[in-house]
């Protein structure tokens, strides 16, 4: 728990980073709402309601400050709180991103494992071809390739939109099914590749070789004592990929029509809302640095002379 | 003839109006309903942008109003042909000095609420609009009225502080919708209105529902008995939703996939000039551009039949000056300025830059189609010397940057028309906000002022064909194209009219068995 300042100061440090860089960059919010036609009066007005004409200083500070009290402000464009807007959209793109990350460990781990196993085979080459294509092909362009097939020509899917779990889980799922693939794919491609790298490396080790001498079975050495050390490099990306798949929602929630957290920050970022996208970073950066904490704290249950507490140059 | 019969008579005429007209370009027609047109039934609309709420005195954003003519009326309101019909107000007067507005209104005009809708509505809603608390961004267009009287519950007046004429379509447009005082602080998350629709909800970035309002004051209208607004951004998504039968219009269809939507079977396309033009802004105080021969060969050396066909697949018309030809007042400038090379290498030796120059073309994303207009552009300013250099600006940036702050050389860029001449062609006016292009030139700044109050329709035509010309002859920016308006239907999806506002106006949509 020695972690935690460190963790509020990150947080704290993006907080600042982004309130600057959205004032660096040039639009105005209050040009935005009222349209090229409006008066200056109506826009020195609107500036002031904002509160966009106070020093940038305490702006920032009377951010903060309500954000330390677990106000994360109301939305310039929406009129409505910023809390309300990320809880409604965050089921969206949690199903997204977790199904993704479902599929991509789910397809990954196998394929890695025998492309591992059976290295230099025909299946090995496969799961080569299919990890390097994962990485090269845009999930965006998947995503209508997908569209293409899935919604055009063969009519199995709906070529876009959401509908809540609540409302009808099975079209939840048939929503989200071209979404998780163009999302989970280009993961699954990256993990794959990571999963046999760190499987050969695992293999070629001595206490391997004892382990087949002491007449242990083929599958008992994997699973027991390679998969396990193999898997901890694994842990480690599939953390640092949520911040991808995060990323990616965003081009992905554009092409399926999905109203996510993605949607949102477009918006945002469009629409100068600036206290929604304070309010967002923040949020995704939280998610984000508490993922990886999670992650580290996995690692010690896979391998437990890691230890946290007592090692913090690792 | 009674008042409803002469609306209804109005609404037959601009059906049959919308009938004449959409056998212009465009490769189907738009049909009207018939002795056959059925109720029922439903319709979805992809739209390209999610509402940016729903009351329609607190936006300027297109999005809402292509939705909200559906929920609310105005006083009057525009048809196919940019003439003004009754809508609330059944017909109206105005006195000599064109000061005092007197509106005779419908008595049979329900809220959704089921109020009745009283000349007190009225009265409120332009309150509403003028109110600083309500921040309406239109409150300005409404600024000359001093005052506002009901005489009884169908009879209102407004007093100008100066006569206006654009006074009368100012108030056909979304934003001065009536509005029931009652529900004015819900309107944004729950609309209120009398239109020939009702509120059912709004899932942000989803979709808009609305459902048939059986007290609508025409009771034949609207057919449709349920339609949805769905949010699908991206363009090729936006398509394939139209292709699969997911959604049964695409209101907007960019003009590179006309040619493959038409050959899709099941589907339409119609096609009308837009209310609007496309242009190459000069910024007239940056050297070389403060030179009327550097921009006058400019106007020589770019081609626009080119540019129609290279940036717009053809899908528009060419023009002279800050007019579209759906104008009742425009000009045909076309020939001005003819391509010829020769005539802008002259010019521009004339002006001391017989190598041409190096400059810069600002393009606003995410605006594709004024991003390929200026590609094409400084591909053929190349051929006369000038090296153009193109720079793509985000749109935020690009309204305080170029458009407000007249940091730019040449930029491409659009202006949607607006029903009255005035409001489209002062933005040249000097002192105006508006006026990006830098242009000053006091005999246009008297014209401008003098055609805004005049009541004279004939001295009005004059005074606007000379303001067209002025422009034209000073070559104040490329005047490039009127661009036409593509919808995308599904073949069973009849009715569906272009306006020359930007409203989807759905009471006349029908779908055939």
């Amino acid at each position: 728990m020695r972690r935690v300042p460190s963790l509020v100061l990150t947080l704290f440090l993006i907080s600042l980073v982004t309130f600057v860089v959205v004032q660096v960059a040039p639009g105005d919010p209050a040009q935005l709402i009222l349209g090229t036609e409006a008066p200056p009066e109506a826009l020195a007005d609107l500036r002031a309601q904002l509160g966009l004409d106070r020093p940038l200083p305490l702006q920032y500070l009377s951010w903060l400050s309500r954000v330390l009290r677990g106000d994360l402000g109301v939305s310039l464009r929406h009129g409505r709180p910023v809390a309300a807007l990320i809880a409604e959209r965050l089921p969206v793109t949690l199903s997204l991103a977790t199904m993704s990350l479902a599929l991509a460990v789910l397809l990954a781990l196998p394929l890695g494992v025998l492309a591992a196993v059976r290295q230099h085979s025909a299946l090995d080459y496969g799961v080569l071809v299919f990890a390097q294509a994962g990485l090269a092909l845009p999930s965006f362009w998947m995503g209508i390739l997908l569209i293409l097939l899935f919604a055009l020509s063969w009519q199995w899917l709906p070529s876009g939109g959401y509908v809540p779990w609540g409302e009808n889980p099975l079209d939840a799922l048939r929503s989200l099914a071209m979404p998780v693939l163009a999302l989970g794919l280009p993961v699954a491609g990256v993990l794959a590749r990571l999963v046999r790298a760190s499987m050969l490396e695992e293999l070629s080790r001595d206490h391997i070789r004892t382990a087949r001498a002491k007449g242990l079975s083929e599958p008992q050495i994997i699973v027991r004592h390679v998969l396990r050390n193999a898997l901890i490099p694994t842990v480690t990306l599939l953390g640092l990929q949520l911040g991808f798949l995060l990323g990616g929602s965003i081009v992905i929630e554009q092409v399926f029509a999905l109203p996510g957290l993605g949607r949102l920050v477009l918006f945002a970022i469009n629409n100068r809302d600036l206290p929604l996208i304070q309010g967002l970073v923040l949020f995704i950066a939280a998610l984000v640095v508490t993922i990886n904490f999670l992650v580290d704290m996995a690692y010690t249950w896979l391998d437990p002379r890691i230890s946290l507490e007592n090692n913090h140059g690792r | 003839m009674n008042a409803r019969n002469a609306l209804h008579l109005a609404l037959l005429m601009l059906i049959l109006a919308g009938l004449i007209t959409a056998c212009g370009p465009g490769p189907e027609p738009v049909e009207g309903p018939t002795a056959s047109t059925t109720r029922g039934g439903s319709l979805i609309v992809a739209v390209a942008a999610d509402v940016d709420g729903l009351d329609p005195h607190k936006t300027v954003a297109a999005a809402t109003f292509q939705i909200t003519r559906n929920l609310y009326d105005t006083l009057v309101q525009v048809d196919p042909q940019s003439h003004i019909q009754p809508d609330l107000a059944t017909s109206w007067e105005t006195s000599d000095d064109g000061l005092k507005w007197t509106f005779h209104l419908r008595d049979d005009v329900s809220f959704h609420n089921g109020r009745t809708m009283t000349a007190s509505d009225v009265k409120y809603s332009f309150e509403r609009i003028l109110d600083p608390d309500t921040a309406s961004p239109r409150a300005k267009d409404y600024q000359i009225i001093s005052a506002i009287e009901t005489r009884d519950d169908h009879t209102v007046i407004f007093t100008l502080s100066e006569p206006q004429a654009a006074f009368l379509s100012n108030l056909a447009y979304g934003w001065a919708a009536i509005v029931p005082q009652e529900a004015a602080d819900t309107l944004r998350d729950h609309p209120v209105g009398s239109g020939p629709f009702e509120f059912v909800e709004w899932v942000p970035d989803s979709h808009v529902k609305l459902r048939r309002f059986d007290k609508y004051f025409l009771p034949e209208v609207p057919y449709l008995d349920e339609v949805t607004f769905r949010v699908i951004t991206d363009p090729p998504a936006r398509l394939i939703s139209l292709k699969t039968g997911e959604v049964d219009v695409v209101p907007e269809v960019p003009a590179q996939e006309i040619a493959s939507l038409q050959e899709e079977p099941g589907i339409k396309v119609i096609q009308q000039p837009f209310n609007g033009i496309q242009l190459l802004a000069i910024n007239n105080t940056r050297p070389p551009f403060d030179d009327l021969r550097v921009r006058q060969a400019l106007n020589h050396a770019v081609d626009k039949q080119a540019v129609i066909e290279g940036a717009q697949w053809g899908t528009a018309v060419p023009i002279g000056s800050h007019m579209p030809p759906v104008s009742n007042f425009y000009v045909d400038l076309t020939d001005r300025y003819p391509y010829d090379l020769n005539k802008a290498k002259e010019l521009l030796a004339e002006a001391g830059y017989p190598d041409g120059f190096e400059t810069t073309i600002a393009l606003p994303q995410p605006y594709d189609f004024h991003i390929r207009n200026g590609e094409v552009i400084a591909d053929q300013l190349a051929k006369v010397g000038i090296k153009a250099k193109l720079e793509t600006i985000e749109w935020a940036t690009y309204l305080e940057q170029v458009y407000f702050g007249r940091d730019y050389a040449l930029t491409t860029l659009g202006h949607t028309g607006r029903l009255d001449p005035d409001p489209f062609l002062n933005r040249y006016v000097s002192e105006r906000t508006e006026d990006y292009m830098n242009y000053a030139n006091p005999h246009y700044d008297e014209l401008a002022k003098e055609g805004a109050v005049s009541t004279d329709p004939a001295r009005r035509q004059e005074i606007y064909a000379e303001m067209q010309r002025m422009l034209a002859d000073d070559a104040v920016a490329v005047y490039l194209l009127a661009p036409l308006s593509s919808v995308g239907l599904r073949e069973e999806v009849q009715g569906w009219q272009l306006f020359p506002v930007d409203i989807y106006d759905l009471r006349t949509v029908w779908i055939r068995d």
